[in-house]
């Protein structure tokens, strides 16, 4: 048995270091969404998506004039 | 003393609560609080202000997610925070080892225990997911970000 630490990606559990690790920050309106890949040589095999936070919306109440 | 005209806030927040029917309303089957789902869109999908109730036309399909999405941890009661009404779920939305092949923008909130009425969409920008974790982070629960908010 090996102590080789593994990651779960589409082609199953691979050895982390055999993987290219890439993080990249996209900015959205009001907010920014985080993503983490790994590469088997130029193929993806695992891709996270964070998005810190979800923005909220605001309802407006208005009383009308009698 | 001056009168002021407003919609009272306790208001606001009691329509987070179902306290109020100004028009015919259902019959409940109790007093406990409905369950919230999240049900993610394809970037070429069409829901807006105007969706009415959640639908699988185009709904994100993929390895490990079901239709319909996931439960909302609803655990924080819908409150004031000043004169506004806020509610925001209490824990993150999140989508567990999932691949999502094509583009997805946007996340539906519905009520599934109310049948599937709509309640809110968000978006945040087209994303895919390979074999991995799609999580939305949930705002603070204040009148300036919360996720619902009634002001």
């Amino acid at each position: 048995v090996s102590d080789e630490p593994l990651i779960w990606t589409a082609k199953g559990n691979l050895p982390v270091a055999s993987l290219r690790h890439v993080t990249k920050r996209e900015d959205v309106p009001g907010t920014a969404v985080l993503i983490e890949e790994w590469y088997l040589g130029e193929e993806l095999v695992k891709r996270n998506v964070h998005v810190l936070p979800l923005v909220g919306i605001c309802l407006q109440g208005t009383q009308a004039n009698l | 003393m001056a009168n002021t005209q407003a919609i009272c806030n306790s208001f606001k927040d009691e329509l987070m609560h179902g306290i109020h029917a100004l028009g015919t309303t259902v019959v409940r089957a109790g007093t406990t609080k409905d369950t919230i789902k999240a049900a993610l869109f394809l970037a070429s999908a069409t829901i807006n202000k105007s969706t009415t109730a959640y639908s699988s036309t185009g709904e994100v399909t993929g390895t490990n997610y079901t239709a319909g999405g996931v439960t909302v941890t609803n655990a924080t009661e819908p409150t004031l925070d000043s004169d506004t009404a806020v509610w925001t779920p209490s824990a993150s939305i999140v989508y567990t080892t999932v691949t999502l092949a094509t583009a997805f923008d946007a996340v539906l909130l519905y009520n599934s225990t109310q049948g599937d009425k709509a309640i809110a969409v968000y978006t945040f920008g087209s994303q895919t997911v390979t074999a991995g974790t799609f999580t939305l982070t949930m705002p603070a629960n204040t009148a300036a970000a919360a996720l619902i908010r009634i002001a």
